[in-house]
């Protein structure tokens, strides 16, 4: 089982449109993939085309295994299970990712965990199998963020394998393209993909669908097809 | 009036008369009445006139003449003599009705239903047939034989085999002279011993059939084994010629014979360097860097300049500085002879060095001399104004110098990504190899297996320590490069070639820019053989002194290849047996030793240069360069340097009558020959109808291929200002509503992008649309309008690029690494007889330019030619039309 | 396992070196693109955020975090 945890540095940085877009393109080349909701904001459901009245998921649930019926599947065959309208402990969030972990499941399914911003991604108690893609925009604040985290890894080391992904990148404006540059020669960690910024990956979101699906001649098509095959080679290292 | 009616009723009155003698009233009523229609009416001729009514009474004797008969009669006639138009008394017409009459009555041509096939037609299907039938035994012919080599050399590859190939036996030194020996000796045979008619014919076919066996079989062996045959063949023709085909009696004719040979001996002797020198190219491969950067030399830029146009200077520079290689190794410099301040200016500008200096003494040498002075890295790459890099152009060539310190020089191809005069005249860009790519393409890297490389004034890189050896770049002749390069190697150092374009550039833009150039490097060849000659002095090897001297003497083909055009010209005017012997014996010594080589050199040269093509490009420089290297051979230091011209623009259809008087001359010398040739046939003497013949046949060929060098001096219009480039990566557009579409680019120039999309696009011409593309990891953004667009193809042009951003352009389009890669991909192998057939419409294309070109005082002369030819075709029976039924 | 096949995003790569060296012999990771430092430093001082966290970060070696 491949464990990815994403998370934005801070909030908004488009970390919700990730998990579900990575997730289709991982399942369009028959990958197993589950999509779980850490997020109080229960959102993710929204991108796999869940209903907007359906607001419960597993912290609505006192124990796991009463809240295996909150697992859905989308039309790509994406399994998801959203986080309902109750808030939830660290210790239940980990109770919860560790309970996914004992599922009858393919060993080489992917497990992506969408994480909120506000959560210490040290919470979860992460192994060195597992990859965290803090999510990034180009802007000085998330520079400034990605230095505090260095710092902070550089005192305590992890033991997870960290990477910073950039979202919603647009070459035109000067701060961005500046930005990156400096990050991709200067700043360790740094993912070697970045999500081009694209209108339709906000746009499909509004048709109940991933921009995978709506726009397959699109750029965030292609991004999103390169983050997952990175992710592969990745996970495949780690083997 | 009234006279004429008194006279008209005059002869009229005794015409009356006398017909009613003979025909009742009504009748001749009808006489008069039809004649004065014909006459008065339809404008027939009084003669006509005259006749017509009576043709008419005499055919109503046969047919019933009522209307509907009549017009249907008319109808018919109409078709089945579509050329005779009224008035239909007229000589001509009569003429026309005669033939034509005789036409339909003998092939029983029928306008009712489809007409059976004509003899043509049937002829055409029937040759069409056999040659498919040819064609198809020829394909099962070698692939009979490619499997019959192929298990000889699976053969060869068994046990026993490998042991007798492997005794120590091999070692000893006696067995190994003996054996050179004997071969020596049955080669010497072969070439010298006379053989009686029918033992050349043998001799011949058993060479053909091998050499025609080996044609599609693929490998190193089957090329050497024709290489060998041929070489054999062609000097046993020699040997022949120089033997056996003399006449001694005859002065004249022992003159021009010996002319001949000379000539013949020349094409021999360049036909053996050239086979040796490209027997096995060595096709180099580039040596990576090391890694850690801090251990890179230091490198110099050159840009040389003279009176180039900025706009062709900015993009070289542009791409110079985007070249991936540290920026504190890097120096580029634009070297301005023409002290240009807008060249300065750009320097500044862009950030770039720019050099100039008080004089301009011994030109682009001298100016790359003096700046040596005050520059100082260790390697000096050197461009020409127009010759853009690529970005890895320097991670590619330094690698050779890391790799072995005697390398003094890496040279890669120079490729063009405009059209040269032949392929822009003559529509052939891309579609055949152009001139310079069989010395890039082939030349060069064979001579590479020989270290004989030699630098060729751009897209090279030069050891500076070298350079300062020999004490700069050399002065003393026009083509500074070899001749430099021919210093270096004296000194002891070597030489590298990769076959991989790293930069491209413009071709000359007009037939008499080109042939300037080429009478440039001919003059300073052959100063270099005087001044410097490479088979004499220390320092090179004998391999690379044979591999420089055949470069020297392709520039000596200017009086061969003039002898070769107007030798068979001897026989038919001065009646001078210029090859002594019968014409069965030339016939079977001279056909199948041509053949022989053509199909060699095809298979050597195949995918560089096409049969036949050779001789054209040698046909329109032959003139040319005839005299500046007699001069230079004879005295090498007199003539004077002629800067080549780029970025010109011709901008409407001319002929360039100046520069193909030659051509011309010749061509008419060849054409009145052949004329004369005829006449001689049909009236001359019957002994001599096979050398005739033969001397018809080399006549003929000569006429296409000067056809050929005529056409190329049609210049064409050049229409676009900025060069397109045609290339094929992935990019991406952004929509001004914020959606990106995957795009790929399809060709650029440097103001504008075309793309194609997967599918149909939404976009409008005046969109606003930002073009992203990327140059190794970095994107750039670049602000674009559509000018024009169609289903999946959009047209775009760049708004007003700052100079940050036309830096990344270059550096996205002209300077990628794989801009080039693909200049030999498109070409399939030469097949002579297609070549020889494109040669030949080309030729054609030739005559109908002339024509149209003609200067106003031939017009009346063409005009009146065309009219007579029109007018003589008119006579001629046509087929008539096809005859829809509606009145029956 | 299922066996993807790596796939670069088209916009984003090395893809004309990759070109070059697949057609005549090389491998990807012998060529050297060339990080422009100066630059990078324009860049870091044209920003006075940027510079702020590049000297208070300088005194870590932050590059023993990436394997």
């Amino acid at each position: 089982m491949k464990k990815i945890f994403i998370k934005g540095i801070k909030g908004g940085t488009g970390a919700t449109s990730i998990v579900a877009n990575l997730a289709c393109a991982l399942r369009k080349s028959d990958e197993d993939v589950i999509a779980i909701d850490l997020d109080p904001k229960s959102d993710l459901g929204l991108h796999f085309g869940l209903s907007w009245e359906h607001t419960s998921g597993w912290s609505n649930y006192l124990s796991f295994e009463s809240a295996l019926d909150e697992f859905h599947i989308d039309d790509d065959g994406v399994i998801f299970l959203p986080f309902g309208t109750l808030s939830a402990s660290t210790q239940r969030t980990q109770k919860t990712i560790e309970s996914v972990q004992q599922l009858e499941i393919n060993d080489s399914a992917w497990l992506l965990f969408d994480c909120p911003s506000h959560q210490d991604i040290q919470n979860y108690n992460l192994s060195s199998h597992d990859i965290v893609l803090e999510v990034i925009n180009c802007d000085a604040i998330c520079h400034s963020l990605i230095y505090r985290r260095l710092l902070q890894l550089n005192q305590s080391p992890k033991k997870w394998q960290h990477y910073f992904l950039v979202n919603n990148y647009n070459s035109a404006c000067e701060l961005e393209s500046d930005l990156l540059q400096v990050w991709q020669s200067e700043t360790p960690l740094l993912a070697p993909v970045h999500v081009n910024k694209d209108e339709v990956v906000k746009e499909s979101t509004a048709f109940r669908n991933v921009a995978v699906n709506c726009a397959p001649f699109s750029v965030a098509h292609d991004d999103f097809e390169t983050l997952a095959s990175w992710l592969v080679t990745r996970a495949a290292d780690n083997d | 009036m009234t006279k004429r009616h008194n006279k008209v009723s005059l002869t009229e009155k005794l015409f009356t008369a006398i017909l009613s003698l003979f025909f009742t009233k009504k009748i001749v009523r009808f006489i008069l009445f039809k004649f004065h229609s014909y006459f008065n009416h339809h404008k027939v001729s009084a003669i006509g006139a005259m006749l017509m009514p009576f043709i008419l009474l005499f055919t109503s004797l046969f047919l019933k003449l009522d209307n509907s008969n009549k017009k249907r009669l008319k109808n018919k006639l109409k078709h089945l003599y579509p050329h005779v138009s009224e008035p239909i008394s007229t000589p001509a017409n009569i003429i026309r009705v005669l033939l034509q009459s005789i036409y339909l009555a003998i092939f029983q041509v029928s306008t009712k239903h489809q007409p059976p096939e004509t003899a043509i037609k049937k002829s055409t299907k029937l040759i069409s047939k056999i040659v498919r039938f040819v064609r198809l035994i020829d394909k099962k012919l070698t692939r009979l034989f490619k499997k019959l080599w192929l298990k000889l050399r699976i053969g060869s590859k068994n046990q026993s085999y490998q042991r007798v190939r492997r005794a120590t036996i091999w070692n000893s030194k006696l067995l190994k002279i003996t054996l050179y020996f004997t071969i020596a000796f049955t080669v010497f045979v072969f070439i010298t011993v006379p053989f009686s008619l029918e033992a050349q014919a043998i001799y011949i076919s058993l060479i053909l059939i091998v050499a025609y066996s080996l044609r599609r079989v693929k490998g190193q062996i089957a090329t050497i084994t024709m290489i060998t045959l041929s070489v054999t063949t062609s000097t046993r023709y020699l040997w022949w010629r120089y033997t056996d085909t003399l006449n001694w009696g005859d002065p004249l004719a022992l003159a021009l014979g010996m002319g001949l040979l000379l000539a013949e001996t020349y094409a021999w002797l360049v036909l053996i360097l050239g086979f040796f020198q490209t027997i096995n190219p060595l096709q180099r491969k580039p040596i990576p860097m090391d890694g850690d950067t801090a251990k890179w030399p230091t490198v110099d830029i050159y840009i040389p300049t003279y009176n180039e146009p900025l706009s062709v200077v900015k993009p070289t520079a542009i791409a110079a500085q985007s070249i991936d290689w540290p920026a504190d190794k890097l120096n580029i410099y634009i070297l301005d002879d023409g002290k240009r301040p807008e060249f300065a200016q750009l320097a500044k500008e862009i950030g770039v060095g720019y050099l100039d200096r008080p004089d301009n003494s011994h030109a682009k040498a001298g100016n790359m001399n003096h700046a040596m002075e005050y520059t100082d890295g260790e390697y000096i790459a050197i461009f020409d104004c127009d010759h853009i890099p690529a970005r890895s152009f320097l991670q590619m060539t330094m690698g050779q110098f890391m790799a072995d310190e005697k390398v003094c020089l890496v040279q890669t191809p120079h490729h063009f990504f405009s059209a040269d005069p032949f392929e822009r005249n003559l529509d052939n860009h891309r579609k055949i190899p152009n001139e310079n790519m069989l010395f890039y393409g082939l030349i060069q890297d064979g001579n590479d297996m020989w270290d004989a490389t030699f630098f060729c004034g751009s897209c090279a890189v030069l050891k500076r320590k070298a350079l300062d050896d020999i004490g700069g770049f050399a002065v003393e002749t026009v083509t500074e490069d070899a001749h430099t390069a021919l210093r270096m190697q004296r000194e002891g150092y070597k030489t590298a070639y990769i076959n991989i374009p790293q930069a491209a550039g413009l071709a000359t833009d007009s037939l008499s820019a080109h042939v300037g150039q080429r009478i440039r490097w001919a003059r300073g060849m052959a100063q270099i053989f005087r001044l410097d000659n490479p088979l004499l002095g220390k320092g090179l090897s004998l391999v690379q002194r044979l591999c420089y001297i055949n470069a020297m003497l392709h520039f000596l083909s200017g009086i061969p290849r003039i002898v070769f055009l107007t030798a068979p010209l001897a026989l038919i005017y001065f009646n001078a047996y210029i090859i002594y012997a019968p014409f069965f014996a030339i016939f079977l010594y001279i056909v199948p030793t041509l053949m022989q080589v053509k199909i060699t050199n095809s298979r050597v040269q195949g995918k560089y240069r096409y049969s036949f093509w050779g001789e054209v490009y040698e046909s329109v420089l032959a003139w040319y360069i005839l005299k500046p290297t007699t001069v230079a051979l004879i005295n090498p230091n007199k003539g004077k340097f002629n800067v080549t011209e780029k970025g010109g623009l011709n901008d409407t259809a001319r002929y360039d009558w100046l520069i193909s008087k030659p051509y011309i001359v010749l061509l008419l010398i060849n054409v009145i020959g052949m004329c004369y040739a005829i006449f001689r046939l049909l009236f001359g003497d019957v002994s001599q109808i096979g050398v005739l013949l033969i001397s018809m046949i080399w006549v003929s060929y000569n006429i296409i291929i000067l056809g050929a060098a005529v056409a190329v001096a049609a210049e064409a219009k050049q229409v676009r200002s900025s060069h397109r480039i045609k290339a094929n990566f992935p990019a991406a557009i952004r929509l001004e509503n914020g959606r990106t579409i995957k795009v790929k680019i399809t060709d650029y120039s440097d103001s504008g992008v075309g793309i194609e999309t997967i599918s149909e696009h939404p976009c409008r011409e005046n969109d606003k649309v930002e073009l992203l593309m990327s140059r190794g990891k970095k994107q750039f953004s670049f602000p674009t309008f559509i000018c024009n667009t169609r289903k999946t193809q959009i047209g775009l042009t760049l708004r007003d690029l700052d100079l940050a951003k036309q830096k990344a352009f270059i550096q996205c389009t002209f300077s990628r690494a794989d801009a080039w890669i693909d200049w030999q991909e498109n070409f399939k192998h030469d097949r002579p007889s297609y070549s020889f057939k494109h040669v030949f419409i080309t030729s054609l294309r030739g005559f109908t330019n002339l024509i149209y070109h003609a200067p106003s005082q031939f017009k009346p002369f063409i005009i009146l030619m065309a009219n007579i030819i029109n007018f003589v075709v008119s006579l001629l029976p046509k087929k008539p039309i096809k005859y829809y039924n509606q009145y029956d | 396992m299922n066996v993807f096949a790596v796939k670069k995003s088209n916009i984003l790569t090395q893809y004309d070196i990759d070109n070059l060296l697949n057609r005549f012999g090389g491998k990807t990771s012998s060529y050297i693109e060339i990080v422009d430092v100066q630059k990078n430093n324009q860049i870091i001082e044209k920003y006075p955020l940027l510079s702020d966290v590049s000297r208070s970060s300088a005194m870590f070696d932050l590059n023993m975090i990436s394997k």
